[in-house]
């Protein structure tokens, strides 16, 4: 059976242009997602640091997060932190310096990172692996420190801990 | 005449669907309390051989999960020309305050881009950035 050259009924464009409609409601759904457009929800970036929660001026080494044993030798300025740990050394008006040494763990020790904070910002003071010997780092006046501690190991009968220990308190 | 009727039809039909969308992206997102960042820091310094890292203290007010684990973080680490690699996520409870997430990568001395990243969950299984922080950071010599 041939068909004829005559145009059959022509569609009626609201029903031609369903599959578009339905192509643009899944491509806003999509995009809605995608984006998470939620009021409240809308992307942040934050540059706080951490609140100090040492008191005082010219304080010890104090414990901001993970596990320490600060309680132990508060009196005399040692901090040793046996997990992943940040320590904040609160700003003085005299320089300080403050020994970092650490035990190590599979031949690595502790690996440390030293950020001064000023009211300018923060800048890069040490960073490294430490020892048991340990190494030194000055503080200036005015001048709080961050350090952090990333690395910490168990392995079998050895413990990679951080001891931090101010020479000049 | 019958197919402007059809289509003013289609129109309000869609109108009506976005309006219902409008309404169900905020439900599906979890709309509600979020988790919010109290402070963060990313040391801008990486010994060589050690996991990039990033402090954080967060508030995880009741119900700032729509179901299942509640927040999440992860870390991002950017290379200068845009590459980027994604830490494990690490699930963070309800009221914890402080926390590390890490991202052990071998990666050749240099300058990268660190983001902390703060995910929820959705409805629909999905996880969606709700809060970034950066920090240059610089990794080995």
């Amino acid at each position: 059976m041939a068909t004829s050259g005559a145009p059959g009924p022509s569609r009626a464009p609201g029903l031609g242009g369903w599959p578009v409609l339905a192509g643009l409601f899944v491509c806003v759904v999509a995009v809605g997602l995608a984006t998470g457009a939620v009021p409240g929800d809308t992307l942040t970036s934050v540059a706080s640091l951490p609140a100090s929660v040492a008191t005082g001026d010219c304080g010890g080494p104090s414990l901001i997060a993970g596990s320490g044993d600060r309680a132990t030798h508060a009196a005399d300025g040692v901090l040793e932190a046996f997990t992943n740990a940040l320590v904040g050394l609160p700003g003085c008006a005299r320089e300080r310096v403050v020994r970092l040494s650490g035990s190590p763990a599979k031949g690595v020790g502790p690996a440390v990172s030293v950020t001064y904070v000023r009211d300018a910002g923060a800048d890069t003071a040490w960073q490294g692996t430490v020892g048991p010997e340990g190494v030194l780092v000055v503080v200036p006046p005015a001048t709080e420190a961050l350090v952090s501690f990333t690395n910490d190991l168990v392995s079998g009968s050895e413990d990679r801990n951080l001891r931090l220990e101010m020479v000049t308190p | 005449m019958r197919r402007y009727v059809l289509a003013s039809a289609a129109f309000a039909l869609l109108v009506g669907a976005l309006a219902v969308v409008a309404r169900l992206v905020p439900w599906v997102a979890g709309a509600g309390p979020t988790p919010r960042l109290v402070w963060a820091f990313i040391p801008p310094a990486v010994p060589n051989g050690a996991p990039f890292a990033a402090w954080f203290g967060m508030d995880v007010p009741p119900g700032a999960a729509p179901a299942g684990p509640s927040a999440s973080v992860q870390l991002r680490v950017c290379d200068l020309e845009g590459a980027c690699l994604l830490g494990a996520r690490k699930p963070v409870a309800e009221g914890q305050s402080t926390g590390l997430v890490t991202a052990t990568r071998s990666l050749a001395p240099g300058e990268y881009d660190l983001d902390l990243l703060v995910l929820r969950p959705d409805r629909l299984g999905g996880v969606r950035t709700v809060q970034v922080v950066s920090q240059r950071v610089r990794y080995g010599d």
